[in-house]
Order: C-alpha cells, then structure tokens, then sequence
C-alpha cells in the first residue's frame, strides 16, 4: 500500500513537471529520513511501468481481424488521423475474435469498425 | 416470420456503416475499489461508465456476456479521472479500455419499486425478479428552488403523541432525529412508516427506507417488522450492508432521494428515512481516502457539509403547479456519548428544519419514546398541525415545561406546598401518558381524544402506574359506544361543539364506571 502510493505521487509530480532528477532527490531525501530506503528499488520500477503502459496507450493502435487487411483500411485510418490532427503512425495488432473491419484505439476514442460488433448489434436488435 | 426476414435485410443493408465512435480511456491503476483512469477527456462528475470487457472475446462469448460493469466518475484531474468500480473491483484490470456513456447516474424507478428491495443501482436485493420502471431518475441533481416550492402545510403523522402533539412535522419537512446508539432513534422511524397506514390511501405517503451500511440482519428484520404490520405495501427500501463497497454505501441515500422525487414529481408525497448519515459521512470519508482527496475536520473530506445539505435540499413541498407532491425527510444521526458539539451532529444539526433530541438516560428510565422534549424541536411543522392538535397540544407542553423545572427545584427543596405537588403529580401522568410501545402508534385522532381527556381531568386522582390503562379503557369504551367522536375528529380534524360537549360530559362517567383503577 505505502509503496504504491508512493508510485502513484512520484507519476504525479513527473506528470506535471517532468523534472526527473530533482523529484528522485527529492523521494530519496524523504525517504532516508523516514527510514525507507528500502522501498526506492519498488517504487523505481513501479513508476516505470506505469511510464511505459501510458506511452503505449498514447500512441494510436489498430486492430485488424487477420493479416490480410493491413493494408486493405489504409485511406479510411490516415484519413481520420489527419481529420483529428495525429501524427499519421499507429501500430497495429491482429485478434480474430472482431471476425473483420478494424478497430481503432486513440488516447480519447475508439472507433469500432469491427464486424464483431455490427453482429453482436444486429443479434441484439433481432432477439430481444 | 415475415417480419424476421424483414428486420435480417434491413440490418444487413446497414451493416457496412455500423461504426462507432466512443470516447474512451484506459485504466492506468487500480485498487481498493478506485480506478485511476488516463483520457476520458469530457467525463463529468457523477457520469457513469462502462469497463469494456469485450475485447478478445469471440463473437458467441459476447453474445453470452450481457453484463455490463459500470464505475462513477468521481475525481476530474488534469490528465485523468478516478472512478469507483460499482462492482466486482477484480473485474478491472491495468490496460483495460473504458468508455463514456454520458449519463450521470440515475436508478431506475417505476410505481412497482413500492414494496421491494434494491440497491442504490435500483439492483434487486429481494429475489422477487425485475420491476418495470418508467423513469431513470438521476441521484444527483440540482434541488429545487424557492419559487417551485409552497410552504410546508400538511402534517405527517408519527403515531407517537410526544411529537405529534409537540414536535409536529410537515410534509416536505427535514426533521432530524438524534441519540446515541440503542436510544430508539430506528424505532421513531420505523414506527413513523407503519403509522403512515392510518393514512387514507390517497393521502398515504410512500415510503422509502435507506439502510446505509447497516447490518444485514438488521434491514431483514426491519423489512419484517414493516411486513407484519402491514407496512411494506406501500415501503421501498433502499439497502447497502456495513459489508458493501463504501461508495455503494455513500451512494444510497441519494438513490432514496431520487426514489423519492419519482414519487413528489407525480403529485404524491413521500416519506425517507436515512439510517443514517453518520455512517454516511463515515464511507464518504473512507472514499474520499481512497481518491485521495486532502482530508479536514475529524478526516472528513472538507465538502461534507456541502455534501449533505446537498441531500437535505432535496426534500421539499412543491408548488401546486408542480403537482403539489413532497417529500419528507428523517435523517438519523448516531452521536457518541450524547455529544452533539462534534462535526457531523453540528452540520446536519443546522441543515435540519428541527430535531428529535433521543436521550439514553430517559431510555434507561423507561420513558419510552425517550424524547427530549425540552430540547426537541419542529421549526416549519405547526403550520401543519391539524386544527385538533393545536387545540390540546398548548397544554400539554406547557405542564411538561413547568415540570421540568419543579422537578429541578425539587432535588434542593425539602417539603412542598399542596400546590407544587399537586403539578409534580399531574407532571408525572403526563410523562406516563407520552409513554408508547414500539409499532404501538395512535391515529392523530386517538391521540386527540387521549390528550384532550387528560387536560380535561381523566387523569387525576389516578396512580401514575394506571395511566396508560386509562387510556386503554378510554379508547375501548368510545369504540364500543361513540365511535363517531373518533369519525368526526378524522374528518374534520377538528374538535366541534359535538364533540368537546360529548368528550367533556364522558369524563366524569368514565370516571365512576372505572373506579378500580383510580385506587
Ligand atoms: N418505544 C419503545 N418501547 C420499547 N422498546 C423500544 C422502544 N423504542 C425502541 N425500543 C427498543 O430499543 C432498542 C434500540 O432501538 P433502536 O431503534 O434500534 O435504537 P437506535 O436506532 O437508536 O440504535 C431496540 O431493541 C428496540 O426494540
Ligand atoms: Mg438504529
């Protein structure tokens, strides 16, 4: 639980001011004094994952239902990037479970193009 | 058949252009009931949203799946917002997608929620299957303003002579009862919803117990308490159990609230007890921990005080052109050691038209309600006393005041004039007479009768251990020979010449046809 708050405070802080050195000093010198030391290596690799799952969920993703459609959705995803001011890269995935279309994740949206869904929608409209 | 086919072709033809956009964000922590969510830009307070856990499941699981794991949205912060989960917690994972679904949250309700249990999510805690509800009420909203509202003009009856006749409360009244632990405060409560059957049905409020954290066992009993005297017909009750999540709990008055308000929009009035906002305050605290809000006095959050006046507002008497519905209020209010003075007492103290001050002292004496009625007060309710009340009521209160302070003045004084005993002695009959079982409530028009008797002299000469017979006796003899003085009080909730000649002239016959009890 301490540590962890900890992480949470220190992700915080490099959030808002992104001043990397001065806030390790700073979590050092308070933890020394309260005799915690031992937590720095926990707390170290706990605010890294939590860098690292929030740049890869920043950056956009898209879904694909097999290989094949790769290239198939290329006009209609750069499009959206450009109509939304992205950059125009994303990184792609394959899950057969969507049956076909695409997917795409950006930080704020998802658009769901995905035959799953348009079944999973008529199944739910047809069999109330 | 034909229209199958019909409904297939329509939705394959629109089948390229089922696409959605949601706005989403993604979970970066989860923990203790809270997720820390990243994105989700244009949440706001109190919108409910959904964990997507459809992703990597095939088309047949989630057709299977149709349940759906909301969270609240409770901590708007610069780059993320944090969430209650309203549910299973474990459910939630680290990179799992969320998505907006732009409404605050709201209970469904309908006419048939009456007599039912659920959950602050209008989820059904009976076991009885679904209600059909009409309407998605949202438990936070804005309360209504002066000018929809007309001044509180209608009684609600408790059942219980001590605040009927001296603390009266008004439809759209907050009356706030208050003591410490095991003093009856659950009771006045529950005694006040089975009342509510004297009512005629048109006039008869419904009724909406919120159980906040309480213990399960508890609430069961309570619901067969109000199903044996034949209360739960018109009861909603609102349950979350001291084992549920604190925002689920924290949520629970508001959702009762909200209940209420179905009713009070549709021109009825309704009744809701919070039991109670001290362990409200005490899972609000727990959560706002949780979403590590900077906590103030005693750790509460500092907007506690906001928080429950927000509730409170809600109740209200609307205007006639708004239906002319209300809603009724007793929050309860559990203080240690009878202290007041401490900050949850003292906030809901001020945001309370009145309190029903509970004392343990009186309890453990057998004066049972065991009102305070010294420090006991009703601020808008005598303007919605019935005129029959407010005739025997003056009396009554003013001989317990005098009382109060003979009895003070009796501890230093040695022996007494004729005169001080004699008021001591009327003191003590109508201490005794105020007494009530619990579920043992009076119609308003017994309690009428009852009092009118005892300031007309039925009392007097009696021991004080007979009083409550007397009374018994009274009330058998006018039901067996005069039920009419019981009819026209009720109707015309006054006492006219008829019956103040009637009542007045039974006294002394009473009085000789039951001599045995006043030897
Ligand atoms: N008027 C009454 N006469 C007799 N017993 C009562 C009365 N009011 C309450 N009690 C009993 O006192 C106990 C505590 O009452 P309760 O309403 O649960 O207290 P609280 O809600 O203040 O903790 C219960 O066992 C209840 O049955
Ligand atoms: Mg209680």
């Amino acid at each position: 639980m301490r540590t962890r708050d900890y992480i949470y405070a220190v992700s915080d802080i490099l959030r808002k001011k992104g001043d990397v050195e001065n806030t390790l000093a700073t979590l050092r010198q308070m933890l020394q004094s309260r005799g915690l030391m031992k937590l720095y290596p926990a707390i170290l690799r706990g605010v890294l994952q939590k860098q690292e799952r929030t740049v890869s969920h920043e950056e956009t993703q898209v879904i694909f239902a097999r290989s094949d459609d790769t290239e198939k959705f290329t006009d209609e995803i750069v499009s959206y990037l450009a109509a939304r001011n992205l950059p125009h890269i994303y990184t792609y995935s394959i899950d057969p479970t969507i049956v076909g279309g695409y997917i795409m994740k950006t930080k704020n949206e998802r658009i769901n193009k995905s035959y799953k869904q348009t079944l999973l929608h008529t199944y739910r409209t047809i069999i109330k | 058949m034909s229209t199958i086919i019909e409904k297939i072709k329509k939705e394959l033809e629109s089948l390229a252009s089922t696409t959605t956009l949601e706005e989403t964000g993604t979970v970066v922590a989860v923990g203790d009931g809270v997720a820390e969510i990243d994105g989700l830009q244009n949440a706001r307070m109190m919108e409910m949203i959904i964990f997507d856990n459809t992703e990597g499941k095939t088309l047949a699981e989630s057709i299977d799946d149709t349940s759906v794991l909301y969270g609240l949205v409770l901590n708007l912060e610069e780059e993320s917002v944090k969430a209650v989960v309203l549910g299973d917690t474990s459910r939630v994972r680290e990179g799992m997608l969320v998505k907006r679904t732009g409404k605050l949250l709201s209970i469904p309700v309908g006419d048939n929620i009456v007599g039912r249990v659920v959950n602050p999510l209008g989820e059904i805690l009976d076991g009885k299957g679904a209600y059909t509800h009409t309407r998605e009420m949202a438990i936070e909203r804005v309360a209504y303003g002066v000018m929809e509202r007309s001044a509180v003009n209608e009684p609600i009856h408790t059942g219980i002579k001590a605040i009927d006749a001296m603390i009266p409360i008004g439809r759209g009244q907050r009356e706030l009862i208050i003591g410490d632990r095991g003093t009856g405060k659950t009771m006045v409560a529950i005694d006040t919803i089975i009342n509510q059957k004297y009512e005629p049905e048109e006039k008869r409020p419904i009724c909406i117990y919120v159980a906040i954290g309480q213990k399960e066992s508890k609430t069961a009993r309570i619901m067969q308490e109000l199903e044996d005297n034949g209360a739960f017909a018109y009861t909603v009750i609102v349950s979350t159990s001291a084992a549920d999540p604190a925002p689920l709990q924290f949520l629970a008055p508001f959702a009762g609230a909200a209940i209420g308000e179905y009713f009070m929009e549709k021109g009825q009035d309704a009744l809701i007890v919070y039991d109670d906002l001290s362990k409200h305050a005490v899972a609000y605290r727990q959560m706002s921990l949780l979403l590590r809000r900077p906590p103030g006095r005693e750790a509460y959050p500092g907007d506690i005080f906001y928080l429950h006046s927000r509730l409170l507002e809600r109740s209200a008497k609307l205007s006639d052109e708004l239906g002319g519905g209300s809603l009724t209020a007793l929050p309860i209010i559990e203080t240690q050691e009878g202290d007041v003075s401490a900050y949850i007492p003292t906030n809901v103290i001020s945001i309370t038209d009145g309190q029903i001050f509970l004392e343990t002292d009186l309890f453990n004496k057998g004066i049972r309600p065991a009102l305070n009625v010294g420090i006991s007060v009703s601020r808008v309710g005598s303007s919605a006393q019935t005129k029959a009340m407010k005739k025997v009521a003056g009396k009554i209160r003013l001989e317990l005041a005098q009382f109060r302070e003979l009895e003070a003045f009796m501890q230093f004084a040695g022996d007494l004039d004729e005169d001080t005993k004699k008021r001591i002695e009327s003191g003590r009959r109508y201490t005794e007479l105020l007494k009530q079982n619990q579920h043992a409530t009076l119609p308003f028009y017994k309690q009428v009768v009852s009092i009118f008797s005892a300031n007309e002299g039925i009392l007097n000469g009696a021991p004080v251990e007979n009083v409550r017979a007397i009374e018994q006796a009274l009330f058998d003899l006018i039901e067996r020979e005069k039920t009419h003085i019981f009819k026209l009080i009720e109707t015309e909730r006054a006492i006219n010449d008829t019956v103040l000649a009637e009542l007045t002239a039974l006294i002394p016959d009473f009085k000789k046809t039951h001599a045995h009890l006043y030897t």
